[in-house]
């Protein structure tokens, strides 16, 4: 049975791999004052340095709390498959509370349902919707239709100091169809109301992905060359356009929501026009101190709303430093 | 000499096959130990539902490696068929057609769409296979590329809305058991019977083991190859309305990277990529063990890249095993 052996030998491997760094679960039944308070997080994916950068301050939080906090994520923010099946994993884990990004509202709602009949309590992050048809105690995010529109009225300024005028070709990349993308795209087009000569050229997704934006926008270079300003509404879009518009040699002025350490330095060397900073970090403690606050049986805002910011050239600087 | 080696044949390939279940079995066991949460009826069930869509598809990619070819495009297949299905029982319901609706005909529709395209499909890799006589690496790498795409266009690049009804295949639980699992255990159990009882399973695994004789014997190895790609096609859509139906939405994006899990399920399960030998049990332990370890790794928080870097392996050393077999049964 020389063939057995290798195959159990490959069952302890992989198990070993694959749970090398994390402490087993202690055996036995424990009274609940020692059980430390497990949090899981559901990220749509890492591939963000907004996400990435949301778990971190949200595991600084957990640890001065003395909570275990699990962060899950799929490989790229269009697998929503795997992401379903993460939640499921939490739930039948039972832990004390889930946060998690939907990448799409309508396909997590499932999940939700279920962690709702198992009595997990649900948080969503990064966004103030509602989850119809699921159970949410608390949205936690920033207002992303004021991001949007921050971003517009800055749009319109730097139009205003190009031509002297309100007037200008605008184009908007939009990420993965959903709740999101709607919201950005829909404030920065309301701050471009009031002024009828900006033309907004075209809306079209770029998935939240560089690449994807980057040619989204060399195409849209070549059949449109006066474009003025890109809006992307995600950082990594914005900055996919500016190379984009780079490799064309095209002076444009690009703009994204996020305001991740890489675009701040981008911004800094003028490679990127501006982002609206949306302090994942903060957004990650604020999402944990509401956890606990519900935990602890107080009484919680149904939307919890966390702080934004345009960052460009002239205060870069401030937020580098930090 | 030739009865001799017939049985130990026969013992390595059982040995084999227990190989798989006790990998199973031991696999099990660390991870109870480890998460006592893996045994809870309902993450079993999960792990079931979650592998529903590689298990049926892999049962047609189990037929089609067994003649010793490859479909590399069932992740396409199940993108573009599961969006035409999605798509038509949405027009469907839209088009307020009463005499349609009232009987709620979008949702027959819908599947008959996505089962219809997804055979279509099969049967256009399969002829280029046979009649042009690609290799089917070739042939199905190039449909891959062409499901997808059409995919993008029939959906406009966006996710689509999957009407109630046809979500019941996904949601619908009979007994108390999440209808995907039955669909599963159905399509393995026909699957399974056909390769190994009917003459059309006979001729599968006569292909594999040498096209040349089979040939010489009066099989029909066009037929057969077509039918065998065919069959495929159309499970990647049923896998294709599962998701649907559990995500609600479906996406051109979908089943992105989905034919390496189904490849992996088969060849885990013991099925030989040169031909001629596997079954649909093995494919289906195959698949269990894919599900179990990606759930294991979730309950354990472990990273996705991470889940990939060990599935990876077991592909490795599964496939190394039935190497190692190939040549210790030639000494």
């Amino acid at each position: 049975m020389r063939h057995t052996g290798l195959f159990v030998l490959l069952a302890l491997v992989a198990m070993g791999v694959g749970g090398c760094g994390k402490q087993p679960a202690a055996p036995g039944p424990q009274t609940p004052a020692e059980k430390p308070v497990v949090i899981g997080l559901v990220s749509p994916a890492l591939t963000s340095t907004f996400h990435v950068t949301f778990i971190k301050g949200a595991q600084e939080e957990g640890q001065k709390l003395g909570w275990k906090v699990e962060s899950l994520a799929p490989d790229r923010e269009t697998n929503f498959a795997a992401q379903v099946n993460m939640v499921e994993a939490l739930v039948r884990r039972k832990v004390d509370a889930i946060s998690i990004c939907a990448i799409n509202e309508t396909a997590i709602v499932g999940a939700i349902e279920q962690a709702n009949k198992a009595n997990v309590p649900v948080f969503v992050h990064n966004s103030l919707g509602d989850l119809p048809g699921a159970q949410v105690q608390a949205g936690i995010g920033y207002n992303q239709h004021k991001a949007g529109l921050l971003c517009g009225a800055y749009a319109a300024e730097l139009l205003k100091k190009r031509y002297g005028e309100y007037k200008g070709k605008v184009y908007i990349l939009l990420g993965i169809p959903g709740v999101h993308s709607l919201q950005r795209s829909g404030g920065f087009m309301d701050a471009l109301k009031p002024h009828p000569k900006i033309e907004i050229v075209a809306q079209t997704p770029a998935n939240w992905e560089r690449q994807q934006a980057m040619n989204v926008a060399s195409a849209a270079l070549k059949a449109t060359p006066d474009i003025d300003v890109f809006f992307g509404c995600s950082d990594a879009m914005a900055q996919g356009a500016a190379q984009g518009a780079r490799e064309m040699d095209k002076d444009v002025f690009t703009i994204g929501i996020d305001g991740n350490p890489d675009t701040l330095k981008d911004i800094k060397n003028g490679v990127v026009t501006a982002s609206c900073a949306v302090y994942p970090a903060e957004m990650g403690r604020i999402t944990m101190r509401t956890i606990k606050a519900f935990l602890d049986g107080e009484a919680i805002e149904p939307k919890v709303e966390t702080p934004i910011e345009i960052i460009d050239q002239s205060n870069v600087d401030t937020l580098l430093a930090k | 000499m030739t009865s001799g080696s017939t049985s130990f044949k026969r013992l390595v390939r059982l040995v084999r096959k227990l190989g798989v279940v006790l990998f199973l079995l031991v696999l099990c066991t660390v991870l109870a130990l480890r998460q006592p949460e893996f045994l809870g009826i309902n993450n079993l069930k999960d792990v079931l539902v979650q592998i529903s869509g590689i298990a049926i598809a892999a049962v047609g990619m189990t037929l089609v490696i067994v003649t010793a070819g490859i479909d590399l495009s069932v992740g396409s297949i199940l993108a573009l068929s599961g969006c035409v299905g999605a798509l038509a029982g949405l027009r469907v319901q839209e088009s307020g057609a009463a005499w349609l609706t009232s009987w709620g005909a979008q949702v027959p529709i819908g599947f008959l769409a996505a089962v219809g395209v997804g055979a279509l499909c099969g049967l256009a890799n399969g002829l280029m296979a046979t009649k042009i006589g690609l290799p089917p690496f070739i042939a199905t790498l190039g449909m891959m590329g062409v499901a997808r795409g059409l995919a993008y266009r029939v959906s406009h690049s966006s996710p689509v809305e999957v009407v109630g009804g046809m979500r019941q295949i996904a949601l619908a639980r009979p007994w108390g058991i999440p209808f995907p699992i039955i669909l599963m255990l159905a399509i393995c159990l026909l699957g399974g019977l056909t390769l190994r009882y009917t003459r059309f399973g006979r001729n599968i695994y006569a292909i594999g083991g040498n096209e040349e004789a089979a040939r010489l014997s009066g099989v029909s190895i066009q037929r057969c190859k077509m039918l065998v790609y065919a069959i495929t096609g159309a499970l990647s859509a049923v896998s294709g309305l599962i998701v649907a139906g559990r995500l609600a939405w479906m996406q051109p994006q979908e089943g992105d990277g989905f034919e390496l899990d189904v490849i992996a399920a088969v060849v885990i399960g013991g099925t030989s990529l040169y031909g001629g030998q596997g079954t649909v049990v093995g494919t289906l332990l195959g698949a269990l063990i894919m599900g179990v370890v990606r759930n294991g790794l979730n309950l354990m928080a472990v990273d996705y890249n991470v889940q990939k870097v060990v599935i990876g392996g077991i592909i490795i050393a599964a496939v190394s095993v039935d190497v190692l077999i190939k040549r210790f049964g030639r000494e």
